[in-house]
Order: structure tokens, then sequence, then C-alpha cells
């Protein structure tokens, strides 16, 4: 059974100007611990896909289901914000601190869960900063953390590193491979950036505009660690390229 | 006196008109059920309404209030605190605490209630986690027009008749005597300790203000 099976979503939004077929009818499945990445132009609704997943955006049609965990239980979804959506007001530790109390986990606990993910994430000497002290990819790299402190089975990302540099968010990148390679988590990754995309994902899904639908399926069988220069890697990039270009000139 | 008159109007504003306007924030239904009578009161001025509550509460005091009937000759705190001026004052600083919080509450950042929910915070936990902090810049601001407006209702309250103390009254005992040194520093005071009060405030809200508008 996939980790996620989304039939025929698709949504519509109602606005004085008129209706925007923003998205679908879309229809994919994701096994565990996979790693997919939806690519595409933007306004091509793959943010109210990521939406509609979390359950934060009412689809028209369409069903999400995620697969409960192995004892029965709820399952854990992530969701890191494009702008990280860390609040202002609580220092890094207490942001990251904020899902375990919810769950009401007991201090001891928490606090020892949270540091060694401060840890892991070279976050430790900013546990008493505010966001607002941080620099960009830093404070992304927190809001990371602060997902996956959760231990979540399903990590859903809105082109969480599309407001960086280019350094800043390769650096990132090489952060999130790490750290996923320890847990078995199903990750849905969405970006604009091709490159982004290549290198990241086990499997990418291009998304056409006005209304989002999928128009290519591409497994990407790379050998780690994957190299940004490698022939095949650069072959990937070209072959979207190219799909993406003829999605733009439509 | 005045100070201890305003202390009192004021902190039962702040004790009612916060929770009133976190509620009418929060919940749609109270906000509609409340904003009606909200609107009406609010321009009612808290002067006009001084005779009414005098003859409400009559010349009620807090020594009275509590039973101490003895004292009601005697100079004394408790003897000075008409329950009718108190009222006034709750009435002058109670509407701007209500609306900024509203405010407050309203304009907590969507994103940051979508967050919340996806991290597992249930609606209470959200309200007191994320809600009542990113408010407080704004309740903030309604306490300190709020304060502004209990000084200046207490020094016009203090000038009608029915007091023989606070400094709204010394300030008419002194014109009426032709001491205008002591009225115009009496005056002077007045500003000033209203200015005291605001910054006061201000300094105590500038951390919540300072985190929240750093943001992007």
């Amino acid at each position: 059974m996939p980790a996620l099976k989304v039939t025929s979503l698709s949504k519509t939004y109602r606005e004085s100007a008129g209706e925007v077929h923003a998205l679908g009818p879309v229809s994919f499945e994701i096994e565990a611990g996979e790693f997919l990445c939806f690519l595409g132009p933007t306004g091509c609704g793959k943010t109210t896909l990521l939406r509609a997943i979390a359950g934060l955006e009412k689809p028209d049609t369409g069903e999400v289901v995620i697969q409960s965990r192995p004892g029965g239980g709820e399952p854990v979804i992530g969701y890191v914000f494009q702008q990280g959506a860390l609040f202002p007001w609580m220092s890094i530790f207490a942001n990251l601190e904020f899902p375990l109390k919810a769950k009401k986990i007991i201090q001891d606990t928490r606090r020892e869960r949270v540091e060694s993910m401060l840890d892991m994430m070279g976050l430790s000497s900013f546990a008493s900063s505010y966001p607002h002290q941080l620099s960009g990819g830093m404070r992304q790299r927190a809001a990371l953390a602060r997902s996956l402190v959760m231990e979540p089975d399903l990590l859903l990302m809105d082109e969480p590193f599309s407001s960086l540099d280019m350094r800043t968010s390769q650096e990132l990148q090489d952060n999130l491979r790490e750290l996923l390679k320890r847990a078995s988590t199903t990750v849905i990754f969405v970006t604009h950036n091709i490159e982004e995309a290549v290198y990241l994902a086990g499997k990418v899904l291009v998304l056409g505009h006005r209304p989002g639908r999928i128009v290519r399926r591409e497994t990407i069988d790379l050998q780690d660690p994957r190299s940004r220069l490698s022939d095949p890697f650069t072959d990937y990039l070209v072959s979207l390229r190219k799909t993406f270009e003829s999605l733009v000139s439509e | 006196m005045s100070l201890v008159r305003v202390a009192l109007g004021f902190s039962l504003a702040a004790l009612i008109g916060i929770p009133v306007g976190l509620l009418m924030g929060a919940s749609r239904h109270v906000r509609k059920f409340l904003s009606l009578m909200v609107e009406m009161a609010r321009p009612l001025s808290a002067i006009a309404l001084l005779p009414l509550s005098i003859i409400i509460f009559k010349a009620k005091t807090f020594s009275q209030l509590f039973g101490l009937e003895y004292l009601r000759y005697q100079k004394n705190l408790l003897n000075e605190m008409q329950l009718g001026m108190i009222f006034i004052l709750f009435w002058g600083g109670v509407f701007p605490i209500i609306l900024g919080t509203i405010q407050g509450v309203r304009s907590v950042r969507k994103m940051h209630l979508e967050a919340a929910g996806i991290l597992g915070a249930n609606r209470l936990f959200t309200f007191r986690h994320v809600i009542v902090p990113s408010a407080l810049p704004d309740i903030f601001h309604g306490l300190k027009l709020g304060i502004g407006r209990c000084w200046m209702v207490i020094i016009a309250a203090e000038m009608l008749p029915g007091t023989n103390s606070g400094i709204g009254y010394l300030i008419r005992y002194s014109y009426q005597l032709s001491r205008y040194d002591i009225m115009l520093a009496s005056i002077i005071i007045v500003a000033f300790i209203g200015a005291l009060f605001s910054k006061g405030l201000e300094s105590l809200g500038e951390k919540s203000l300072v985190l929240r508008s750093r943001e992007r």
C-alpha cells in the first residue's frame, strides 16, 4: 500500500474577477520513504496541491489517502512553508519545542529531542536566538528542524529554499539529503528549480499550468553522492529544461 | 488620590477589556453579538455618564461597599473611592482596550495559524501560544490609549461637584482662590503624569513589538 494516494484532485478558486481553475485533476501515488518532487513554473498550482494534501485547503474533487502509522495511529505530517513561518516571538528552542509541547510530551524528553535536533542541524549555538536575529538560511534550517522534530511520516516542503542564495540553498539541499538518509521519511518537495529537483528527488513529476496537471513523470536514476557536474545529471537537466520551455511557451 | 482612582478604574477596565476583546477577536459569533453594543456605548462620553452613574451608585464609596460604615466621616482612602467615579473611569478606559485587543487577535498572520495547526496544536493551545503573544503589541497599544482616556476622564470628573480631593479638584479649587500659580503647576503635573503613563506602558510593550515588527 502506498504511503500516499491522491486521486483526481482538483481545485477552482472563485474570485470576484472570475474563476481560476488552479489545479487538476491530478492523480499520483508515492511509496513509503520515497522522495517526490513536483516541478513546475510559477502559478501551476504546486502550492495548492501541497496545501490540499496537508488539509489546509479543501479540494473541489478528489481524494487524499495517507497511510496510517504501523501501530494504527494518525500519520504525522510535517510542512515547511516557503517563508518558514517560525514564530517570531519565540526563541529557536521554543519554536522547536512547540510541536512537542502541543503533543503533551513531558519536559525532559522534549528538551532531549530538541537539543539533539538542534545539534544535528548545526543550530545549537542559536538555541536562545530569535528568528529575526538569524540569516535567511539559518531561519529555513530552523523551520526544517521544527518539522523534523515531530518525526513526521510525510514531510511536505513548499519551495523552502527558493528565497535563499544559490550557495546557501545548495548547502541546505545537502543537509536535507543527509538527514533523510537516517530517517525513512516520505517527502513531497515542490519547486520551480530544475536543478534542485534533479539533485534531491527520486522521482520528478512536472506540472503544467492553468490548470495544473502532470505532464511528465521522470525517475531520477542517479548514484549517491550526486554530482551536479556529472554527465547523467546534466542530461536530466537538459531534458527537463526542454519540457519546461515547451510549457512556458504554450 | 487621583492616581489611586485611576489605578482602580484602569485595572478594572483592563481586567474586563482584555478578555472581552480576546473573545470578540477569536469568535465570530461573540463579535457579532457584542459589536453593536460596543459601537453604541463607545462614543458615549464618560463624563456624560457621571451624573447617571452617581444616581445609580448613589454617592457610595468603597468603605460602604465593604461595610465599613464607621469610616464614613473620616478622611480615609477608601472613603474617597466613589463607585460612580470608578465606573466612569472603567467606561473611559475599557473601549480602547477592547478594540485594541480585537485588532490584535484579528491581525494574527494566517501563516502562523496554519503552522500551529500543522504542528499539532489544538485550538486552546494555538490561542495561548500563538494568538495571544502575537496580539500583545496591539493589546499594549489599547492599554496605552485606555490609560490616557482614564486620566482625562478623572481630571474632568474631579472638577465637577461632589469631590473634595484629587488633582482635578485642586485645579478647580486653586482657580476659585485665584491661586493661578498652583493651578498652572497642577496642570503641568497632570501633563507630566499622563506622559509617564503612556511611556511606561510603551516600554512594557516594546519587547513584543520589536519581535513582531522584525519578522518577515
